[in-house]
């Protein structure tokens, strides 16, 4: 019999494991690990080779999770994501041929680099757990995440990621550069695929289930709900975006709080706890007008003008 | 049908204790039955909640309504007026105790609470009876809203608490129509005064014993402020009325009154310019001293030389003082007058005696001023006969019955101060010399917090004037030469007290100074509230800036007024739902955060409670232990859905009892 692990503990453990892969990330690894705790799918959003790549496979690794990467492309295939049903000689008969979404961790590196035709197909996936091949429903492994990177919508040759799939992906981080002492740590240090190939899993599917079902219990008091709600109706008065949060993000924001609290080692959210996920649960969201305002400065705004009741 | 929780049971209470309450102030009114019916009334509604005793019989209740009618008629000859209406309030008060049923009956019941609170008011307006008509309509108002909310709810809700918001809501309306309501002078309703109010204070018909009553009440006659000094305490007399005809028993005010002029000094005494303010008297007199010179502030004539009469202006028809009334005046009491000859209409008509009167004194007087040289030295023999033949001072002389001038000096030779007046001015008429009772006030007690004289309707007193060519009309005390405590008593300017057995008790410096401080307050609540008259509602319109405006004027500045009554009422409403919308937890939270900003120690709105904590253990480690666990105890209770009371009492004491020390660092 295999203890589940409960609480902090072993989540530390996890923390630790991966912190010492991806280097001075500290926030952003464990985001990433509140938003995977959280049931939801990572987006990570940033210039080419400050370590998107590596963080998606160190999680996966440490986390125990089966793990398949699809690079997109502007010629990508939507059956490339979902597989094919191929004619069999043999039995004279079409047999279904998995693609590489059925797995427990997806990495759809460079997802913008795709058309628009191939990202949708990655929908269903992600919001269903399903996927339909010729009029047949495949069920998606337990669990399942979509961890995808991308490059800024400003770099040639990508295509921006329509809002309802933006939607989709719970939280969106970006990793930026990392500072000098880090950066040099990292240029004296291993190869990073070396390290991660020697890390051993701390976590294992069915913990991460549990613990996803611990995330759900974690209390939630009304005057917790009063200030979410009102962080959510400032999204929606009109000054600070154009669109503000949807109830789904709202639902988002609470479901990543709860993790973020569970990952403190905390049994109840505190505001503190909506406060460090909401930047990155809510910027990608927010709908801004033509003015060149970062979605995340914003959201700061946002988050720095309610008041907690 | 729903049982009903012993929680409901004492909701049912409320308008039994609103109407009991009410109804208090009316008893000393109502005949005693009435009283007791009222109680076993309510004592039989009490048995019915608490016990299910069953219901009075409809017929019964008719016959008690008929009963009681009859009876309140039979003890008061009428239904109408005060007394008798009140009475008649209450007994169906009662008897809709016995009636009332179901909730609608307890509204009626706390609407008859209502109507027995004003009446009360209108038998007494003092600032007693308004603090006990607010008590009254507090809990009434408590029963009202017992009455109209559904049981569950009403078990989270204080009625108590809401009753009290209410009315605190209704004050500033309160305020507004107070000031601004056009006033009408006197009592417009019009509700016949009681019949013994009339026979209280001086009258114009002086018998023997007639003052005796007076000196047994404290109830305040008026008050008198000075602007500058007082006179010294010998002149404090304060003339009401003169009386110049006797019939042999009583002494009684002359029925040809004429015109006087203001007296004509010779010698200037120190003039005192003094505001009377005087309660009602249902009479006609206002209450001087000595020598006045002018009156203002009220519609007054000279008669007679120095009495005063209030007039009404439209007819001669002598006005009597029903409300408070308050006017200014200047007396020089010690000046000397110069005084004309006598006229010998007057000098008759002031030496004028019953012809079979008296015989004995009549003897005594004519042997005893052939014997002296002069009136003066007549006048001196007399007081000394006073002094020397063992007359005792006292307040409860026997009765006289034949002839009273005759009994008195030669056989009971006890009696109060209007005895000895009546005697020496009976005696100085005997002796042809021209002389006259006075009767008013002598002394009052000064209030050292306000610095007025309150006289009291026991400072009462009767005194003679003689008439002496060349000094006028002179004032000779009788009483001071038999008992001159009783003068001295006021001279000293302590409390004039019948009853020496309280005498122990107000010696004592701290009682008497209480005394004077609740008397203060009534004085001002009369000067204020009571005396509050058209006079001074134009006067305090004026100083607003509406000078001379017309009745509209007067709705207009309602108007207004009572729309700035709204503006405070809403944010008052406001205010008070803000309060409402925080949890005493986070109130005490908010509470200690406040304490904390004031030493520079400022939470931002959106800064969490952990994150402050920990901001505060950087900055001010010597209260981050402190802080650290009120806040740990906060976000127990605030956000981890924790209910215990005793964690939310013992955090919420906790909470407001941390006062932080020292200062955080920059």
């Amino acid at each position: 019999m295999i203890p589940i692990p409960t609480g902090s503990h072993s989540l530390a453990a996890a923390c630790a494991a991966i912190n010492q892969i991806i280097l001075g990330k500290e926030r952003a690894v464990r985001l990433s690990l509140c938003c995977l705790l959280a049931g939801g799918h990572l987006l990570i959003e940033d210039v080419p080779g400050v370590g998107k790549t590596t963080l998606a496979q160190t999680l996966a690794k440490v986390l125990g999770l089966r793990y398949r990467r699809i690079q997109f492309t502007s010629d990508l295939l939507p059956a490339d994501i979902t597989g094919v049903s191929v004619y069999e000689r043999d039995t004279g008969r079409f047999s279904f041929h998995p693609g590489p979404v059925f797995t427990e961790l997806l990495l759809a590196d460079e997802i913008n680099r795709a058309t628009p035709k191939a990202q949708s197909a990655l929908l269903e996936a992600m919001e269903e757990h399903q996927v339909t091949v010729d009029g047949t429903t495949h069920a998606l492994p337990h669990p399942f995440f979509v961890v995808a990177t991308q490059n800024p919508s400003s770099q040639l040759g990508t295509y921006a990621l329509p809002e309802s799939e933006l939607d989709r992906f719970l939280m969106c981080l970006s990793l930026g550069y990392p500072s000098a002492d880090f950066e040099r740590a990292l240029l004296r240090g291993a190869d990073r695929r070396r390290l991660i190939d020697a890390e051993p899993a701390v976590l294992n599917p069915a913990d991460i289930l549990s613990l996803q079902t611990q995330v759900r219990a974690v209390t939630v008091s009304e005057a917790l709900l009063d200030y979410l709600q009102a962080l959510v109706e400032r999204t929606r008065d009109g000054k600070h975006a154009l669109t503000g949060l949807s109830p789904r993000a709202a639902l988002a924001l609470l479901r990543a709080a709860q993790s973020w609290a569970l990952l403190e080692g905390r049994q109840a959210v505190l505001p503190e706890d909506v406060q460090a996920v909401f930047v990155a649960v809510a910027a990608h969201r927010l709908t801004l007008d033509a003015t060149h305002a970062q979605t995340q400065t914003v959201a700061e705004t946002i988050l720095k003008s309610v008041p907690i009741p | 049908m729903t049982t009903r929780s012993a929680r409901d049971d004492h909701r049912l209470l409320l308008p039994l204790m609103g109407l009991l309450l009410a109804a208090a102030a009316l008893m000393d009114q109502a005949p005693l039955w009435v009283s007791g019916t009222l109680l076993a009334c309510l004592g039989l509604r009490i048995g019915a909640i608490y016990r299910g005793w069953g219901v009075v019989p409809r017929l019964v209740l008719v016959g008690l309504v008929v009963g009681l009618t009859v009876g309140v008629l039979a003890n008061f000859q009428t239904l109408n007026g005060l007394q008798a209406g009140g009475t008649l309030l209450m007994a169906m008060a009662a008897l809709k105790v016995l009636e009332s049923r179901t909730s609608r009956d307890d509204a009626v019941l706390v609407l008859i609470g209502f109507f027995l609170c004003l009446a009360s008011l209108l038998v007494e307006q003092s600032i007693f009876r308004l603090l006990h008509a607010l008590l009254c309509v507090w809990l009434l108002t408590a029963a009202l809203l017992a009455s109209q909310r559904p049981t569950e709810a009403s078990a989270s809700v204080p009625l108590t608490r809401g009753s009290a918001r209410l009315l605190l809501l209704g004050a500033p309306f309160t305020i507004v129509l107070f000031v601004f309501v056009p006033r009408l002078e006197g009592h417009f309703w019009a509700i016949p005064a009681p019949a013994d109010e009339a026979s209280s204070g001086l009258s114009d018909l002086m018998n023997p014993g007639a003052i005796a009553h007076l000196v047994m009440s404290d109830e305040p006659a008026f008050r008198v402020q000075f602007n500058g000094a007082l006179p010294p305490a010998s002149q404090r007399y304060w003339r009401a009325m003169v009386l110049e005809d006797f019939d042999g028993r009583s002494w009684r005010r002359a029925q040809a009154l004429t015109n006087g002029a203001p007296p004509v000094l010779e010698a200037n005494g120190s003039e005192f310019s003094y505001t009377v303010t005087l309660e009602p008297t249902q009479q006609n007199w206002l209450p001087t001293l000595d020598h006045l010179l002018r009156v203002e502030g009220v519609s007054a004539q000279r008669l007679h030389d120095d009495m005063l009469i209030v007039s009404s202006e439209s007819s001669d028809k002598q006005a009597t003082i029903t409300s408070l009334t308050r006017y200014q005046a200047v007396s020089a009491p010690a000046a000397r007058v110069n005084a004309l000859e006598l006229s010998d209409f007057e000098r008759s008509r002031q030496t004028r005696l019953p012809a079979d009167s008296a015989p004995k004194a009549r003897a005594m007087a004519v042997t005893l001023r052939t014997q002296l040289p002069s009136d003066t030295a007549y006048i001196e023999r007399v007081l000394a006969l006073f002094h020397e033949q063992n007359f005792q001072y006292t307040l409860d002389p026997p009765p006289l019955t034949l002839d009273p001038v005759d009994e008195f000096l030669f056989s009971t030779r006890e009696g109060f101060c209007e005895h000895y007046a009546m005697a020496f001015t009976v005696l100085m008429r005997l002796a042809g010399i021209p002389a006259r009772v006075v009767v008013g006030f002598q002394g009052g007690e000064l209030n050292h917090y306000a610095g007025y004289l309150l006289i009291r309707q026991s400072h009462a007193h009767a005194w003679s004037e003689v008439w002496l060519n060349g000094q006028g009309w002179i004032r000779v005390d009788p009483t001071s030469v038999v008992a001159p405590e009783r003068i001295r008593r006021d001279l000293a300017g302590g409390p004039q007290r019948a009853s020496a057995q309280n005498s122990a008790l107000f010696e004592s410096s701290w009682a008497l100074s209480a005394r004077e401080g609740i008397d203060a307050i009534r004085n001002l609540w009369k000067q204020a509230i009571i005396g509050f008259s058209a006079q001074s509602q134009s006067n305090l319109l004026e100083r607003l800036g509406w000078k001379g405006l017309p009745a509209q004027g007067l709705v207009l500045a309602l108007a207004i007024g009572m729309m700035l009554a709204g503006g405070v009422l809403y944010v008052l409403q406001n205010l008070a739902l803000k309060r409402q919308a925080q949890d005493p937890v986070q109130q005490a939270w908010l509470a200690m955060g406040t304490r904390l900003a004031a030493r520079g120690m400022t939470r931002a709105p959106h800064e969490g409670p952990l994150d402050f904590s920990r901001r505060l253990g950087e900055q001010w480690p010597s209260q981050s232990a402190a802080i650290t666990d009120l806040t740990q105890r906060y976000l127990k209770l605030r956000y981890e859905n924790q209910t215990d009371p005793l964690l939310q009492r013992n955090f919420i004491r906790d909470a407001r009892r941390y006062r932080p020390r020292g200062r955080p660092r920059a």
